[in-house]
């Protein structure tokens, strides 16, 4: 799984940089914000927006595309700025390779964000056929 | 029937994205790398606790009574500094050190009580004895006053010409002769240099010369011998004549392991990474970066424990070298502590670890031969005569003077020492560092 979320993010930032900072990344800060922003955070929100707000509640005023494409960029932002932050928690060398890791998580957990939706989106009440 | 596979294909994926989350953080609980949590520390020379006699031996012939005049007035250096000794060594008699004893070395050695030994030393050499070649003199510390409870203290000028001038070229074996007949494993040798103001007679070492009566108004030096077991010698070296003296050098010392570690961010490029907690290993992703702009990297050393003159930047721009398998590499700089925080720019994190270590070598890698294996680095020191040595020596005293503070071929003596000991095979020591290639 480690190498997965290396592959993932260096595929779109590059090796880290700092150099010396290598371990950090792919030792700690790759797996850890991977696992807990594109997995945990990402399936709780898709998970919310389909059978909270699209079943639970039993309206169906959250249904539309928009809405889905809202609870997406909200994901994003929270992935954006867990990234930053768990960069800095970790003392990581303060560089701009830090926010360009925080765009790249933003950028997979709509990835996931999409195919999370796809993988439950069925059991909804109100939003089985939302995006599309 | 499509339901229930769509029911099992939701908790299948619910199991798997738990999975998933449980193994990424058991992972990082393995994961190596990253920075050390305090400084590396390297195993700590062995020093005795007692050392069960000390014979302190002064030479005092008539060359030697310069450094100890009879005059009234003020104490040479030589009285204070031996003096200084003498009482170092009393702090610790009955302790560290439960005999204590006296010697005079002329043509014999003569046993001397403390209070007559004190007095010739304070208030100067009255009457000399004839002197005896250093060799001979050697000869005796050797057969009589070493043991594996002993450690001997000789104090000469080590001025020393063959009986014929044309054994000059034999200094080093008849030293070097005296030196073997000690029959003990651990047998080391630290030699301290000093100099002294000198009042009375100097007896030039060249046979053709004469005496130079009220001599001199340059320093004449003399040399403190610590000889006998390495444990022991370490710890008079370090109690009784307290190791600060700049010129030193020390025959027949076991290697030692100082602790290093390479600078994670400090003193470097190219795209490498410590790739272990130790920072003994740097890893390259791709073997090409070598090639394309060069690997450099910085060790950081401690050499506290090592003798005064070896952790001397000079010397190490002399005596280090790399042994490297699979592919070259160079020395870049070689830095103390202060040096590199001035001139590099130290990352942040490096701080801690600028503490730990008191020099730092560079070592730039250009080449390498096969990708597909690691490379090792070894940087090795080599453990050879100390540049004051020469700077000591003389092979005309006759005109003193303007030799100024020098001893007639005090690099012969030195050679025969070194090499009685077996010191000109030895490393001081050889660190191991890696070079990564396997990914």
């Amino acid at each position: 799984m480690k190498n997965i979320f290396r592959f993932l993010y260096e595929l779109i930032i590059g090796r880290p940089q700092p150099p010396m900072e290598t371990p950090l990344y792919r030792g700690e800060i790759f797996p850890d914000v991977g696992g807990i922003t594109l997995l945990l955070v990402t399936f709780g929100m898709v998970a919310f927006y389909y059978y909270v707000l699209n079943h639970l509640l039993q309206t169906a005023i959250f249904s539309h595309w928009y809405h889905w494409l809202g609870v997406l960029g909200i994901n994003a932002i929270i992935a954006f700025s867990y990234a930053v932050y768990y960069c800095q928690v970790n003392e990581a060398t303060p560089d701009s390779y830090i926010y360009w890791f925080g765009v790249a998580n933003a950028f997979y957990s709509g990835v996931f964000f999409l195919l999370f939706s796809m993988a439950i989106k069925w059991r909804s009440n109100n939003a089985a056929k939302t995006p599309f | 029937m499509c339901m229930k596979i769509r029911k099992c294909c939701f908790w299948i994926f619910i199991w798997v994205l738990s999975n998933s989350v449980i193994s990424c953080s058991q992972q990082n609980e393995t994961e190596q790398g990253g920075e050390a949590e305090s400084c590396p520390v390297g195993p700590e020379p062995s020093v005795a606790e007692e050392v069960d006699t000390l014979n302190i031996i002064i030479e005092t012939s008539g060359s030697m009574a310069g450094f100890m005049p009879s005059r009234g007035g003020e104490q040479t250096d030589f009285q204070m500094i031996v003096d200084n000794i003498l009482a170092n060594a009393e702090s610790l008699e009955g302790n560290a050190i439960p005999n204590i004893r006296y010697w005079s070395a002329r043509e014999k050695m003569y046993k001397e009580v403390y209070s007559r030994f004190s007095q010739m030393l304070r208030r100067g050499l009255r009457n000399p004895g004839s002197s005896s070649p250093i060799p001979q003199m050697l000869k005796n510390v050797s057969e009589s006053f070493t043991g594996p409870d002993q450690v001997s203290i000789f104090i000469s000028d080590f001025i020393y010409s063959p009986p014929d001038s044309r054994d000059r070229d034999f200094i080093a074996n008849d030293i070097r002769r005296a030196i073997s007949r000690v029959r003990q494993e651990n047998f080391v040798v630290s030699v301290f240099a000093s100099q002294s103001d000198f009042a009375g007679t100097f007896y030039p070492a060249e046979r053709s010369s004469k005496p130079i009566r009220n001599c001199c108004s340059t320093a004449i030096p003399y040399y403190i011998w610590v000889m006998g077991p390495e444990e022991k010698v370490r710890l008079i070296n370090r109690e009784v004549i307290k190791d600060n003296y700049m010129e030193q050098v020390h025959f027949g010392f076991s290697p030692l392991s100082p602790a290093f570690m390479i600078i994670p961010g400090s003193g470097r490029s190219g795209d490498w990474y410590p790739a272990d907690r130790e920072g003994k290993v740097v890893r390259l992703d791709n073997a090409g970066d070598i090639r394309e702009g060069g690997v450099m990297y910085t060790v950081g050393i401690n050499l506290e424990n090592l003798p005064g003159h070896v952790a001397k930047t000079e010397y190490l721009e002399d005596n280090f070298r790399l042994r490297v398998v699979n592919g070259e590499a160079a020395i870049s700089r070689i830095y103390d502590r202060t040096q590199f925080l001035n001139q590099e720019n130290i990352n942040n994190k490096d701080r801690r670890l600028t503490e730990c270590f008191s020099h730092y070598v560079t070592v730039s890698v250009t080449e390498v031969f096969d990708r597909n294996k690691n490379m090792e680095v070894n940087l090795v020191l080599g453990n050879e005569l100390p540049g004051w040595i020469e700077a000591y020596t003389t092979e005309a005293d006759s005109r003193i003077e303007e030799e100024g503070a020098r001893t007639f071929s005090l690099n012969a003596v030195m050679e025969g020492a070194w090499r009685a000991t077996g010191s000109q095979k030895g490393e001081f020591f050889n660190l191991n560092t890696t070079v990564d290639l396997s990914r």
